[in-house]
């Protein structure tokens, strides 16, 4: 049977595509992740997605859209059926699926835009009550500490970043790093050594300026 | 944070190595480069600085990001405006099951390439799941449509309404003579009665060291808790696990000097739960709504009981999801979890070294929290719970030293009521000495050329 567009298909292909799209629409329906197991997903990484979010754009409210649009991406996939959104998966896939489309909303939006930020102190000063050791510190010291960290993290670039706060903070091993960046092993290990030294620079220099590089 | 000690020379080998040492916690450097490492850590000073230098580093970027961890959002509120999001964009899908193919809206959708990570011909990223994802364009804050915006809108005009009512009450109504609210945090109307067959009166009223009155409204319950148990006014969630991250047991009989293939089918979760996280006030958490309208009701402790024992003996051989496990052609793989908690009252219930069945304890009160940006920092227990306020409670348990089945059961003591049972959690097996199986004890070549090459989807732990 000759088609107009060029390419031909017999009537029989045509039966056995309409065949094989019904197969494949009664599997994804059959691997949908369940709105329970997507909610369990989302309790366990809610709070580790936000806080690396905020590593990366230095602004918690930028960060609780961009966490949103990850989830809404996330069960999106998950209705549709889409790996690792999908009934059975590994939770580490599901993990390093979130994370990924959350490092590419960051940066997507840093790229987009330079960010005029509105700091607030407020962050230090409300978490400062969950943490035993640094209740006793002055509230100063916590605040030029995080000043100082953040303006350090603020001069790296947001792959070098994303590989700190991935590897350092997150836990993740650098093959898995690399997965969600979009590099390789390899080049991770460089990454986070350079990574590492960049930010000890920068840091160093803000501890310096504010808080005298007192200890 | 002090830089390296430059009074330490660096030695020959410094040059070539120190640029090392950021990786060596990342466990990125070759087997060789590492040995070097650490074989020059042993007897240079220099290198020993430098390199506690670089861990104070990771301490301190670990400390500045967990202090966002307060900013997060609850978990409910994402998935409740995922799920909002995309019935609205896609009403026909939802409505038939998400059966029909899917059509993204030209004028509102965005296409992103979030490649297959687990595909394992394509590891880094050329399989094709471009997938449509329908949400308003973000170009930026202020144009931002999300429906948390709105939210927050409405959330601030409402209480800015309930703050003008409030002033207008107190200028008009207040009785000249009266004490203010505010003048009386610590003091907790009285109780309504309560049919609580076990309850106890307690003889004096119990004084509050604050009073929850805004900030945490029942509305904002979440936390994943379902089954509530309802005392008088107070509406409790029943106990359950959170961050508590309990392993799976294995067979007893296993060889730990063969690799193990980890089974498809490892109950998720652990069934029986398997030394769950319990300690530092994390493990367990339950909310307390107060449903009254008018009626403020005092909080005052946490009671934990050992309703169930059962010994074990043997050797408990375990699996926790959030450990490595060892897989073709990656090698470790999988593992790390991570995850922050969200409280008023952090808790923790010690029991004695031998504690045994019907042992009970009143759990101590470790910190503090607060449950949301814009809510109060709650004072510690006894508390006062406002009408219509929450109160969240992490808790922790300690556990008898003897390796068993624990069932632990939940009271609350409020008002004149003591002991009011919550709920009970499911036998949970404890033993400090099990042995944890992992991926990455599989590197060691004796148990790596155990592992078949020609196998890339078997997933496999060793014992350490």
């Amino acid at each position: 049977m000759e088609g107009d567009g060029g390419i031909a298909y017999s009537r029989s292909e045509i039966q056995w595509k309409l065949v094989a799209m019904e197969l494949f629409k009664a599997v994804r329906i059959t691997t949908a992740l369940s709105s329970d197991a997507f909610t369990a997903l989302a309790q366990r990484y809610t709070q580790p997605l936000h806080v690396f979010l905020c590593g990366l754009v230095h602004d918690p409210e930028l960060a609780r859209d961009l966490l949103q649009e990850t989830f809404i991406a996330a069960w999106n996939a998950a209705q549709q059926g889409t790996a690792p959104m999908v009934a059975g998966a590994e939770e580490a896939s599901m993990r390093r699926w979130l994370y990924r489309v959350a490092y590419r909303r960051a940066v997507d939006s840093l790229r987009r835009r330079r960010l005029i930020r509105w700091e607030s102190l407020q962050v230090t000063h409300d978490a400062n009550e969950s943490f035993d050791g640094e209740a006793q510190r002055p509230f100063e010291e916590l605040i030029a500490e995080s000043e100082a960290m953040q303006r350090a993290l603020a001069s790296l670039a947001p792959e070098d970043t994303a590989c700190l706060l991935l590897m350092v903070v997150q836990g993740f091993t650098a093959q898995e790093a690399a997965a969600i960046i979009g590099s390789s092993a390899a080049a991770m290990g460089k990454r986070i050594g350079r990574a590492k030294r960049r930010l000890l620079a920068a840091y160093l220099a803000q501890d310096a300026s504010i808080v005298g590089g007192q200890s | 944070m002090n830089p390296t000690n430059a009074r330490h020379p660096s030695g020959p080998d410094c040059t070539r190595l120190a640029p090392l040492l950021p990786q060596l916690r990342q466990g990125t450097l070759d087997p060789a480069e590492e040995a070097a490492v650490r074989a020059h850590l042993a007897t240079c000073a220099y290198c020993q600085a430098e390199l506690a230098t670089y861990d104070r580093l990771d301490e301190q970027l670990r400390a500045y990001v967990q202090r966002f961890a307060a900013t997060a959002p609850s978990a409910d509120e994402v998935v409740g405006l995922a799920i909002a999001q995309r019935s609205s964009a896609h009403p026909e899908m939802d409505a038939e099951n998400h059966s029909r193919p899917r059509q993204g809206r030209q004028s509102d959708v965005i296409t992103y390439g979030e490649n297959d990570m687990d595909d394992p011909s394509n590891p880094y990223g050329t399989y094709d799941t471009t997938r449509t994802v329908p949400y308003p364009p973000h170009s930026g804050r202020q144009p931002s449509h999300t429906p948390r915006r709105h939210l927050v809108l409405a959330t601030i005009a409402a209480v800015l309404i309930i703050g003008l009512a409030a002033s207008l009450f107190a200028l008009f109504a207040r009785p000249s003579s009266g004490p203010t609210h505010d003048s009386t945090p610590t003091v907790a109307a009285q109780p309504t009665p309560t049919v609580q067959p076990t309850a106890t009166p307690q003889p004096t009223p119990i004084a509050t060291t604050g009073i929850v009155n805004f900030g945490h409204p029942c509305s904002t319950s979440g936390y994943g808790i379902t089954d509530y148990v309802q005392m008088g006014d107070l509406q409790v969630g029943k106990v359950r696990f959170s961050l508590a991250y309990a392993a799976n047991e294995l067979l007893a009989n296993l060889d730990s000097s063969k690799p193990y293939q980890l089974p498809d089918n490892l109950p998720k979760p652990p069934n029986p739960p398997v030394n769950p996280e319990t300690s530092g006030g994390n493990g367990y958490l339950f909310t307390i709504c107060n449903t009254s309208s008018t009626t403020s009701h005092v909080i005052a402790s946490v009671a934990v009981r050992i309703a169930a024992f059962a010994p074990y003996s043997g050797t408990l051989n375990t699996y926790m999801f959030c450990d490595s496990f060892y897989q073709r052609p990656y090698g470790v793989a999988g593992g790390g979890c991570g995850g922050g908690l969200t409280f008023d009252e952090q808790l923790q219930a010690n029991f004695l070294a031998k504690a045994t069945s019907g042992a009970q304890v009143t759990a101590t009160q470790l910190r503090t929290g607060r449950t949301g940006p814009t809510g109060p920092t709650a004072t510690p227990l006894p508390i006062g719970l406002g009408p219509g306020q929450m109160l969240v409670i992490a808790l922790g348990v300690t556990p008898p030293t003897a390796p068993g089945t624990y069932t632990f059961a939940f009271g609350l003591n409020y008002d004149t009521v003591i002991s009011a049972p919550i709920s009970t959690m499911e036998p949970t097996l404890f033993d400090s000495a099990a042995v944890k199986w992992n991926g990455g004890n599989c590197t060691k070549p004796a148990l790596l050329n155990q592992i078949p090459a020609s196998d890339t989807t078997g997933r496999y732990v060793c014992a350490p």
